[in-house]
């Protein structure tokens, strides 16, 4: 599903006196089956972009296209809603969006709002929860007794319970241990190659978006400065200088190893494997 | 020079067997820990491992009845005000804490709340400001800064009244890249040039570089302290409590390993020459 983003202004509080441009002439097609990493420092409009994708936000001037809907003024409410079932939007913060007593509750809310049967629903319920590793045995746990990490991943299933074509991820490791991230980065990569889903992270860990992400936007000032694959705009350090912005680790090495010395290591992402090529090169 | 010698030698801090519970689980049994006068220590531990649990304890925004003392003094409720003025802490979500309308006044607010002289605290408010670089922003209004700068003038804040002790909370973790060296710089000169006692307490190791020594704790227990540089090759501690380890630290063990390099290099620079001399 090719989502497309045209000519879009979008100004907070317009024709107030607090109006703020918060995107400025955005023009972008995110490709499907991708996962896509949105960088850019706070205030830049990453957030503001992703929740144009599920019409939170509607643009104040162009428009959205996500498959057949259109986002712009006027959209009907009924599309908004078909639409919502397509796009699954999952916030920073995730205790922001539980509203239900227990895991089964708020996993199924989506589910009866969006009128499916009881039996089909128990069943849906089960299995996002344990896509995202979480057994039977969670259904009557009390949402507000649960880690960081497992409202983390409560909050992904009930967006998955609806079968989204896209997941949208808002800072998703911010505030999660080192082991719980390893584990949502293998559930996002399951669910771009097993079930082809297109995955679309704001971030500003470029280290971990340098592990999963298959392609990068970078942003600033409520503009795209920047998009491509990943190698593309990482090669691009001069444009990180530029706008503030950290490189991953890896990438500054493996440059300033070719910058300084003439060596050209491989674009690894792993550790292990940038070893093993320096120890062939020392 | 003598002098700096033996003061550095006594502790300025002194945790002495606490134990605090919270609900009825303890949180602490038993912690010791001292800090001695102008170090600079980084407490490192995960999510719910009491970190924040001990800044509040030392600042008495939570109670202990065990033994704790803070530059000589015994923390309790008469000393309290006391040992505040001696300690300045930079939280997390330093937008909770702006009160006035610039950040001249926002500064000023901390001087007027410790009761200083109103005809010193102008002075005193620029005098810092010129120290930490913002006096360009000193009429702006908090609440429009950047992230970076709001820290700096939250660190302006914490450290305009002089005290002998800083206390940066989970405080570096959500700005950008330059502004945070821009502040372990500022606090690097704090701790070399003042002999200032600098307490980092923090979930990334990137942001212990700097620091002397290294407290790591889980569940309220010390799993390790010692020399920075030494304890930042125990990776087998750092996975067991779920700490990524940053990517030079991760490379030096590895390389380590390989006989490549024979210590920790943290400097991307000092690494690359390292290897290819």
């Amino acid at each position: 599903m090719e989502i497309k983003i045209n000519n879009v202004n979008h100004i907070y509080n317009e024709f107030t006196p607090f109006a703020k441009k918060a995107l400025d002439n955005i023009n972008l097609s995110l490709e499907s089956e991708k996962i896509i990493g949105i960088i850019g420092k706070a205030g830049s409009g990453k957030t503001t972009l992703v929740e144009l994708l599920n019409a939170l936000i509607i643009p104040s001037y162009g428009n959205v296209q996500v498959a057949d809907f259109n986002i712009q003024k006027n959209m009907r409410l009924d599309n908004i809603n078909k639409l919502r079932r397509k796009i699954g939007l999952v916030f920073q913060f995730p205790e922001d969006q539980f509203f239900n007593p227990t895991v089964r509750e708020e996993v199924s809310f989506a589910l009866k709002t969006f009128s499916y049967k009881s039996d089909r629903l128990h069943k849906q319920v089960s299995e996002s929860l344990k896509l995202v590793g979480l057994d039977d045995n969670y259904l009557e746990r009390k949402v507000s007794s649960l880690s960081g990490g497992e409202k983390r991943k409560v909050a992904i299933a009930s967006v998955m319970v609806f079968n989204p074509k896209v997941l949208v991820l808002d800072e998703p490791t911010v505030g999660l241990d080192y082991k719980s991230q390893k584990k949502l980065l293998h559930l996002l990569k399951k669910l771009r190659n097993r079930y082809k889903k297109t995955v679309i992270i704001v971030s500003h860990d470029v280290d971990m978006l340098n592990l999963i992400a298959d392609d990068i936007i970078v942003m600033d000032k409520g503009k795209v400065v920047a998009s491509g694959t990943k190698r593309e705009v990482f090669k691009n350090t001069s444009l990180f200088e530029k706008y503030g912005l950290n490189l991953p680790k890896i990438v500054e090495f493996i440059g300033k190893v070719r910058k300084e010395k003439g060596i050209k290591l491989g674009n690894h992402t792993d550790v292990k494997d940038l070893i093993k090529d320096i120890y062939r090169n020392v | 020079m003598q002098l700096y010698g033996v003061v550095y030698m006594n502790n300025i801090i002194g945790i002495n067997s606490l134990s605090f519970r919270y609900q009825s689980k303890f949180i602490f049994e038993k912690f010791t820990l001292n800090i001695k006068d102008g170090e600079w220590i980084s407490i490192v531990g995960p999510n719910g491992s009491g970190k924040s649990t001990l800044v509040k304890i030392l600042i008495g925004l939570l109670e202990s009845d065990s033994n704790i003392i803070v530059d000589k003094l015994t923390l309790n409720r008469e000393n309290i005000d006391k040992i505040r003025k001696k300690i300045g802490v930079v939280f997390e979500n330093t937008e909770d804490s702006f009160v006035a309308e610039t950040v001249a006044d926002d500064i000023a607010f901390t001087l007027e709340n410790l009761a200083y002289d109103p005809k010193e605290i102008g002075r005193m408010v620029e005098d810092i400001a010129m120290e930490f670089k913002i006096d360009d922003i000193l009429e702006k209004e908090p609440n429009f800064l950047s992230g970076g700068e709001k820290q700096k003038v939250a660190l302006a804040s914490a450290m305009v009244a002089r005290p002998k002790i800083l206390i940066i909370d989970d405080a570096l973790e959500m700005i950008d890249e330059k502004s945070k060296n821009e502040i372990l710089e500022i606090l690097n000169k704090l701790h070399k040039e003042r002999y200032l006692t600098i307490i980092t307490i923090t979930q990334n190791l990137e942001e212990t570089y700097k620091t002397d020594r290294m407290v790591v704790i889980n569940d309220g227990n010390i799993l390790i302290d010692g020399p920075t540089i030494n304890v930042l090759e125990e990776d087998k501690i750092f996975n067991r409590i779920g700490l990524s380890l940053p990517f030079m630290v991760d490379l030096s063990i590895k390389l380590k390993l390989y006989g490549l390099i024979d210590h920790i290099i943290l400097d991307m620079d000092e690494m690359v020459n390292a290897l290819w001399k």
